[in-house]
């Protein structure tokens, strides 16, 4: 019986979080899969590619192959990332999330609840796990000749290696809600918090810029290069040992320059980790069992809500709309640090790759190239606050309709629910160009009109995103929580980013390296018309969809 | 931003600074050439001075004296032995006819012979330098000793 209701939990919120409609029908049931192969081929592909390379180069060793430790190397950066936002999201799913105040409803004991979190999370995290570091894997097994049972081998310590992340994560999440909690409490301490971190990150990037030396040649100084990443590779083989173990007992290790998959690791390590498993999941019961019922009842359970009494105000319509869309999107905390997070990050990273090539002796087709790659790398900054928008308009789940009864165009409603990213493109935008016109040797046309045509393919992708919205609402995947587990419209927005910044980025070394007058010009034009054409769009497919029938 | 926007940009961001180390960087004349950074002569007895003058004592045995001046050269390459020369000053003397005598030579690999008939001690100074423009030089004086 516990074990039939503890079934059923789990059941109700794979449904939740995943979206399985697809199996219903088969033509979206083989479609789902024949992406999901081509997502694992293409990582695969890019890992081929630059293991290849580096292999061809002897980056990792002088003798031609990837050593085990580069792989160990991998798995540690990508095992502590793992942990840390298995943490969060754990975190808010286990103490805040809005389906709990359901849940404590349902005739369970806490235990199922948490167990059945802890089940699902897995689930999202195996999946995780398969769409990346799986095809990474899979690639190095093919450019080291591993044998075909390391194919079968590689996914099993994965799944292994995933339950012990999850279970880690779950004891880090109890003291992680406690700060979760006091920080929710005490907003200004969030707030103090969150600056004197960026204040830190600034500092620290800022520090490591100013090492960049005056300098670079990759070429001549390549032996140099090489013997520092060999040097660093080993240190953390020596220091993390335990990663490297893990390593050698799911790839195998070389002899000679044959890789011999099973070793004594082989049957230490996979023991080793049931073990280490069947400790974790005590812990994870001893520690939660006592709190959990009453950590989850309180994070929803006596909420004050303050009321501030507030004159009304009138205002212009369409100044109210946009106020208010304003007012939501501060209110989300998630949607500000993300934005905060951009804006600190961007000019950075822009800084560090101008100071980088300052530091090389370019000739011409150096000075194009370097001025093709800041633009590709400034829009993608740029465009990647857009993403956002790509469920916009399925946020609001089954409420989106309520929308019609607002005595406005439906353009107007549609087009203030953009404004914010927008702007924040704009201020991304504004904290970035200057830095690569100041390294660059452009004229100042030449920087006012690449601003500009910067800006608009950025209102091109925005306009576009809301386009790819509202054209498909994911209304089923938003309609009870404000949450959906995978949406298509924010990897159609994703791919359009990309595409539109590689597409810049191509035609802009093609047209420099072949010299063309008055190119950045062209360039503005071009984009300008682009961008009417989809504005249209947007006005004309919001008026259609938006009418009654 | 999600997790794989991030990786995305970051591989681009290494990418765009590989291609433009590669295809953009200016080619120098000299740019793999391998300068010679050090030459030491290894065979002396005494340094002298604040200078640290080399001196190495050799016993005349007659004419066809051989002495090996050894060397170290940095970085210890096998072209760098092309771009080192070695030079004998004060290998000469005025005999009683006024007439200049050579008494030693040294070859290009380090071997002093001193092959002329000699009375009194004498003293030549060999000079090993570079030739590839690095400028780099180290010199000892060897007193000949008449037994």
């Amino acid at each position: 019986m516990r074990t039939n209701k503890l079934n059923t939990l789990i059941k109700m919120q794979i449904k939740e979080k995943f979206n399985l409609s697809f199996f219903k029908n088969k033509k979206q049931a083989l479609f789902k899969v024949v992406f999901s192969v081509l997502g694992f081929v293409s990582v695969a592909v890019i890992a081929y590619l630059i293991l290849f390379i580096c292999k061809f180069l002897n980056l990792f060793s002088i003798l031609n192959y990837i050593p085990v430790n580069v792989m160990a190397f991998v798995l540690g950066i990508m095992f502590v990332i793992n942990v840390f936002s298995s943490t969060i999201i754990l975190s808010r799913s286990l103490y805040y999330s809005q389906d709990n105040q359901v849940l404590i409803t349902y005739p369970v004991n806490a235990n199922s609840i948490f167990i059945s979190k802890l089940v699902v999370h897995y689930i999202g995290e195996l999946k995780r796990t398969f769409s990346f570091l799986v095809p990474v894997f899979f690639a190095y097994g093919l450019i080291s000749g591993s044998p075909i049972i390391y194919y079968l081998w590689m996914p099993i310590m994965f799944c292994l290696l995933a339950v012990i992340t999850v279970l880690i994560a779950g004891i880090i999440s109890i003291p992680c809600s406690v700060v979760i909690r006091l920080l929710n409490r005490f907003k200004i301490l969030k707030i103090l918090i969150s600056v004197s971190l960026l204040i830190l990150v600034g500092c620290f990037a800022f520090f490591a810029i100013s090492k960049i030396p005056a300098d670079i040649n990759i070429l001549a100084s390549w032996r140099e290069i090489s013997i520092f990443i060999r040097d660093l590779l080993s240190n953390f083989v020596h220091i993390f040992n335990f990663v490297y173990i893990f390593t050698i007992a799911l790839c195998g290790n070389f002899e000679g320059f044959k890789i011999k998959l099973f070793s004594k690791y082989s049957l230490i390590v996979p023991a080793v980790m049931l073990g280490i498993i069947a400790i974790l999941l005590v812990l994870n019961f001893a520690l939660s069992r006592p709190i959990y019922l009453r950590a989850l009842s309180s994070s929803f359970e006596h909420n004050k809500f303050k009321k501030r009494e507030k004159k009304n105000k009138v205002i212009n319509s369409n100044l109210s709309i946009s106020i208010y869309e304003f007012k939501k999107i501060f209110r989300q905390t998630e949607t500000i640090t993300n934005a905060l997070m951009i804006i600190v990050i961007a000019p950075i990273a822009i800084l560090a790759l101008n100071k980088i090539y300052g530091a090389i002796n370019t000739r011409m087709l150096g000075d194009y190239l370097t001025i093709a790659f800041n633009i590709l790398i400034i829009l993608l900054f740029a465009l990647s606050c857009n993403i956002p928008v790509s469920s916009i308009y399925s946020r609001d789940g089954e409420s989106f309709y309520t929308n019609k009864a607002i005595p406005k165009k439906p353009y107007q409603i549609l087009f203030a629910r953009l404004m914010f990213n927008g702007l924040l493109s704009f201020i991304v935008l504004v904290l970035t160009t200057p830095i690569f016109f100041y390294f660059s040797k452009l004229s100042v046309l030449n920087k006012i009109v690449i601003f500009i045509s910067l800006f608009i393919l950025s209102l091109l992708h925005l306009f576009w995103t809301a386009e790819i919205d509202f054209s498909n609402l994911q209304i089923q995947n938003f309609h009870s929580f404000g949450r959906a587990g995978i949406n298509p419209n924010e990897l159609k927005s994703t791919i359009l980013a990309f595409a539109i910044s590689l597409i810049t980025f191509a035609v802009t070394a093609f047209f420099l390296i072949k010299d063309y007058e008055n190119f950045y010009l062209k360039l503005l034009i071009v984009s300008t018309v682009i961008l009417a054409v989809r504005i249209a769009l947007f006005h004309y497919k919001a008026k259609v969809l938006f009418k009654e029938k | 931003m999600r997790k794989s926007v991030i990786f995305f940009i970051s591989i681009i961001f290494i990418i765009s600074i590989v291609v433009v180390s590669f295809f953009g960087m200016q080619a120098r004349v000299d740019q793999f050439k391998s300068y010679i950074t050090d030459v030491t002569i290894t065979s002396f007895d005494t340094t002298v001075g604040p200078q640290k003058t080399k001196y190495l004592n050799v016993n005349y045995e007659g004419p066809n004296t051989y002495v090996t001046i050894r060397y170290t050269v940095l970085p210890n390459k096998a072209e760098q032995l092309n771009k080192i020369e070695f030079i004998l000053t004060n290998n000469t003397y005025v005999d009683e006819n006024g007439e200049t005598q050579e008494f030693a030579k040294i070859n290009n690999i380090g071997i002093l012979e001193f092959y002329n008939y000699i009375e009194n001690k004498r003293t030549v100074t060999v000079t090993l330098r570079s030739t590839d423009g690095s400028n780099k030089r180290d010199s000892v004086i060897v007193v000949l000793n008449k037994i």
